[in-house]
């Protein structure tokens, strides 16, 4: 089946997460000013408020509330709300059920968050904006809501490649239903107007040495998946059914104590993910 | 009632990561996270390990009291980082089956003989190109520990490319094991 053909197939469209690219092309531009960013987060009033009352919570320990979106964007800093509205549509996207995964509630968007978490912790040790690693980790899923929606009935067979095969996820998925999950995330974020910083890198999540570019970002994104899954993050069918790419280990320069000090890391990270966001 | 109070004081000694783990929605439910252990001073306590992948599982279980613990560490070793291991031992197999064992038999005055050990987790990549074998080393290490305890491994549940969710009747010495969506009873006594 082509890509093209299955996504005609998808009668839910999972909601395009639409400010996002638009704030991060705000946040890369030097031309930009604080009220082009106040003014695109007014434009979507039940975001605005959510934005209020998460940089009122306990986290972010302002002096005193704030009631007015130009007073906690400016507060807050415009990284922390950038990061806070991902979270919010991220959580939109993906806090369903994802049967044919065997994904309860939330599990989804709980894998995607600390795989955004792993990945914005790790941004600086090679040199990634912290932004755009955490955005890539948060979305990298969504070909799954997808599939989720489209495929439910010729999924199985997949499990089966998996599970009898011992074929990976998305070697599996390919032999059945002609592309990977990857793929179908990857064009819908061309969809959405995200760059090639953050559809390649996911496009290529299980082959990071062949992404046409972005590689170092798509080497963290492979290397953030098999931490979130070390921790049990990614709960689900065919969590373990993912190759660590050796390709990608080396680009990385990792040793085995680095990459155990990542996984104390990663569940650093987790557990500040569990105390910032209540999970 | 008397036993209960014993292990409550002692639990109040040890580091608080032993003491960590939340309530699930059913209150007799206690949910132990990673790197953390259980070891409950009420009777008729469950014990559930979420998503369990590579990390490792060890359930205690003695039948004369009946009681059970739980520990879910993370990493093979605390050479890692000695200074980690000694406010979180839990983490690592090594600090962390040593104290766990000894706790549990301290709380309960368990006797070796009558402790039934289970052994979950463990999870590998799908192929044989892990390099890092993360997974088997946390059990193999697991398996060395509690030899040199001097206890005898019951049921295990490891190895696989998948996560194990884990849920333990203490009163009961049941384990339940889900995999793959399918679920699995394994009996300790």
């Amino acid at each position: 089946m082509k890509l093209e053909v299955f996504v005609e197939k998808i009668k839910r469209l999972p909601p395009a997460p639409q400010i996002l690219p638009k704030l991060m092309k705000l946040l890369a531009s030097t031309d930009s000013s604080f009220d082009d960013i106040v003014q695109l987060v007014s434009l979507d009033l039940s975001l605005a408020a959510q934005v209020l009352r998460l940089s009122n919570s306990a986290y972010y320990g302002l002096a005193s509330k704030t009631y007015d979106l130009e007073d906690a964007i400016q507060r807050i800093g415009f990284q922390e709300v950038y990061k806070m509205i991902a979270l919010i549509c991220s959580k939109q996207l993906m806090d369903h059920e994802h049967e044919i995964f065997d994904l309860g509630k939330g599990e989804l968007w709980r894998y995607s968050l600390g795989s955004a978490m792993i990945m914005e912790k790790l941004a600086p040790e090679y040199e990634m904006v912290p932004t755009t690693a955490y955005t890539i980790g948060l979305l990298h899923t969504i070909g799954k809501i997808a599939i989720n929606s489209a495929a439910p009935g010729v999924y199985k067979d997949v499990f089966k490649k998996v599970e009898k095969e011992k074929l990976t996820l998305a070697k599996a998925e390919r032999e059945v239903l002609g592309f990977n999950n990857a793929q179908v995330a990857s064009f819908f974020l061309k969809k959405w107007d995200f760059t090639t910083e953050v559809y390649w890198p996911i496009e290529y999540q299980f082959k990071p040495t062949s992404s046409p570019g972005n590689q170092k970002e798509a080497c963290l994104l492979h290397l953030s998946i098999w931490l979130a899954s070390h921790l049990g993050l990614n709960s689900g069918r065919g969590a373990w059914s993912f190759n660590l790419s050796k390709k990608a280990v080396d680009s990385l320069n990792l040793s085995e104590k680095k990459i155990q000090e990542y996984i104390l890391m990663a569940k650093d990270s987790w557990d500040e993910a569990q105390s910032l966001f209540n999970i | 009632m008397k036993t209960q109070k014993k292990v409550s004081r002692f639990l109040g000694k040890l580091p608080s990561p032993l003491m960590s783990s939340p309530q699930s929605a059913n209150t007799n439910c206690h949910v132990v996270s990673i790197g953390n252990m259980d070891i409950p001073d009420a009777a008729g306590v469950d014990l559930s390990a979420y998503s369990v992948g590579s990390s490792g599982v060890i359930a205690l279980f003695d039948e004369t009291i009946p009681a059970g613990g739980i520990l879910y560490y993370m990493l093979p070793d605390s050479s890692l980082s000695p200074e980690r291991a000694l406010t979180q031992p839990s983490i690592f197999a090594d600090t962390g089956i040593d104290l766990f064992v000894d706790s549990f038999i301290k709380h309960y005055k368990s006797k070796k003989e009558n402790i039934r050990v289970f052994l979950a987790g463990g999870a590998t990549a799908q192929t044989d190109d892990d390099a890092f074998k993360i997974g088997e080393k946390n059990i193999e290490r697991a398996r060395a520990i509690l030899k040199e305890k001097g206890l005898t491994i019951t049921a295990e549940e490891t190895g696989d490319p998948s996560n194990r969710t884990i849920r333990f009747q203490t009163a009961t010495g049941t384990i339940f094991v889900r995999m793959n969506a399918a679920s699995k009873e394994i009996h300790l006594k």
